[in-house]
């Protein structure tokens, strides 16, 4: 007997929410360009955010990408020998910011001059090698500083004449990157609270068409969730909506941008470190997250606004 | 079933409604509350439905003092309660079979039973017919049956009428009025609230009398015995 009141009792909760949820969807029917307008403003507003987000990450694994490829040359006196060339690389490969060092001697140097350049013939015939040797350095990490602390201890490194590295290019993408982060988490809290208050308007509208039929509900023995439920079922559904339709437009404009990157890139002559490196890629938004967080987002905000509302409206 | 212990009823704007009322009204009795327009008539029902809160005395209904209820609770406790208003409340933009489906689509009833006894009350009040018609479509008397419809739907165990007849002829008023004192033979405690004397006169039952706010008479129905044994013979 007890049992099957419980069971009566989950099935008129199920009832219930079923109803609610097939009227909400009706509402939408009823007032199909309103209830897109306002899907399609929310659409965006998740977009923007989104977009920037993906923009960040993509930079992140760009100086990523870069400080894993930086190589650092050292090149030494002309006059220091071989045999002391090499005690120098060796002394480097102690070093514990350096992953490997790797000596090219002035005749390999001028070896590989000759094959690359064709100029073979004159090369060989030089009186004196005019190339320096020369030492690559592949830093064991991927941090800017240390690789700047690094480059500073090699210059002052006897035997040592100077030293050339590609970090100028990993310091301006990495304050491009710096610069984006912060643009990026001040649009996502904007578009947090756009979207707060798009939603809590549009619960206020919905409460106040809707204010005959709560009061009706309420005088009659309905409960606040009695009256909520529809709202919160009419939220919850366009939050989904919106956050599906932006994640497609997403994958969208990411798919177009990256093909624009990649030729971007080329012209600054760093394709080849990028589109060899497998880490560079656009990391594109679990879509999961996107249209569950906006359905919820929804949902939530809905129901806070209708709450206090109808709670103004039906206990007075 | 329904008890006021010195009940008394002032409006933020001063009126003072209700004057240290006290009455009860048993399971399966039919009153009557009259008096002038003014009197306090919608103000007692809405204390008893819990819509307005007494500034002073106990309103007990179904054996709970109402007043120390959460608002859920007071909530939970009007679905026991079959209420006909005034000014009827029906929701403009649903059907009269949707109307009058409200309250079992609150107490989450199947699709199947709603749709038998939202039939069965549409078929007492003679509003079969225009089930699917919205409520602006018809007559004041109908849509006081369509209120009426809603109210007994639900089976409830306490039925408040406020002015139930006041758009009706007097042939339709007498079969309302039978339909109440049907559900009043089944144990329902039944309120209506009118100041229609001849209606009064004609079913002869207890009778409350409200004047600018107090209770003035608590006349006992005279054929109470008759009207009950009317009604058994009808079932
Ligand atoms: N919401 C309100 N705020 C302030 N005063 C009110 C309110 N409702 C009713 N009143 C006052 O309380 C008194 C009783 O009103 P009530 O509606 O209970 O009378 P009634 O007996 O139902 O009258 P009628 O027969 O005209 O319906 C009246 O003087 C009225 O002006
Ligand atoms: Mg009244």
């Amino acid at each position: 007997m007890k049992l099957r009141a419980q069971k009566t009792k989950q099935n008129n909760r199920f009832q219930k929410h079923f109803r609610d949820s097939l009227r909400s969807l009706r509402q939408f029917q009823k007032n199909p360009f309103s209830s897109l307008a306002a899907i399609l403003v929310v659409m965006l507003t998740l977009l923007f955010p989104s977009l920037s987000a993906t923009a960040v990450l993509g930079l992140k694994s760009l100086v990523d990408s870069f400080s894993k490829e930086l190589e650092l040359i050292a090149y030494l006196y002309p006059e220091i020998s071989e045999n002391k060339a090499l005690k120098i690389s060796k002394r480097l490969q102690l070093d514990k910011k350096i992953a490997t060092a790797e000596l090219t001697t002035s005749t390999a140097a001028l070896k590989e001059f000759s094959a690359l350049s064709g100029l073979g013939e004159i090369a060989a015939n030089l009186p004196n090698n005019p190339l320096p040797a020369s030492i690559t350095i592949t830093p064991a990490t991927s941090s800017t500083e240390i690789i700047e602390k690094l480059t500073i201890e090699l210059r002052n490194t006897s035997g040592i004449q100077s030293v050339e590295s590609d970090l100028l290019w990993s310091e301006r993408i990495n304050s491009w990157y710096q610069t984006l982060q912060v643009f990026s988490s001040i649009l996502s809290l904007f578009s947090l609270v756009g979207l707060t208050s798009i939603f809590g308007s549009m619960a206020y509208i919905e409460v106040h068409k809707r204010r005959e039929e709560f009061q009706i509900i309420h005088v009659i023995g309905g409960s606040m969730f009695d009256m909520i439920r529809p709202l919160l079922y009419s939220a919850f559904f366009s939050g989904f909506a919106a956050g599906a339709l932006a994640y497609t437009l997403y994958i969208y404009t990411i798919r177009s941008i990256k093909l624009q990157l990649i030729d971007f890139i080329g012209l600054y002559d760093l394709a080849p470190i990028l589109i060899s490196s497998t880490s560079f890629y656009l990391p594109s938004m679990n879509p999961a997250i996107l249209i569950i967080s906006a359905a919820f987002l929804s949902w939530a905000s809905s129901f806070i606004c209708a709450f206090c509302l109808i709670r103004q409206i039906t206990y007075k | 079933m329904i008890q006021f212990d010195r009940v008394s009823k002032r409006y933020p704007s001063g009126q003072q409604a209700l004057q240290n009322i006290s009455f009860e009204l048993d399971r399966g009795e039919f009153t009557f509350l009259t008096g002038h327009s003014g009197a306090g008539k919608s103000t007692l029902l809405k204390l008893v439905l819990g819509l307005d809160k007494a500034s002073a005395g106990i309103v007990t209904v179904a054996g709970h003092n109402i007043v120390q209820l959460t608002p859920e609770k007071t909530a939970a406790r009007r679905r026991i309660i079959g209420a006909v208003f005034q000014d009827h409340q029906l929701l403009s933009d649903r059907t009269v079979f949707d109307n009058v489906a409200l309250p079992l689509e609150i107490s989450g009833f199947s699709q199947r039973e709603l749709r038998s006894r939202v039939r069965a009350a549409l078929d007492k009040v003679g509003l079969l017919r225009v089930e699917k018609a919205m409520p602006a479509g018809l007559s004041g008397g109908q849509q006081q049956r369509i209120g009426i419809a809603r109210a007994i739907v639900n089976s409830p165990s306490i039925i408040l009428a406020d002015e139930p007849t006041g758009n009706l002829d007097s042939a339709l008023s007498n079969e309302i009025m039978d339909l109440f004192t049907q559900f009043k033979s089944l144990g329902v405690c039944v309120l209506v609230a009118s100041h229609d004397k001849h209606l009064i006169n004609r079913f002869s039952q207890r009778t409350l009398v409200l004047k600018d706010g107090n209770l003035i008479a608590d006349i006992p129905g005279e054929q109470g015995e008759t009207a009950c044994a009317k009604d058994q013979t009808k079932q």
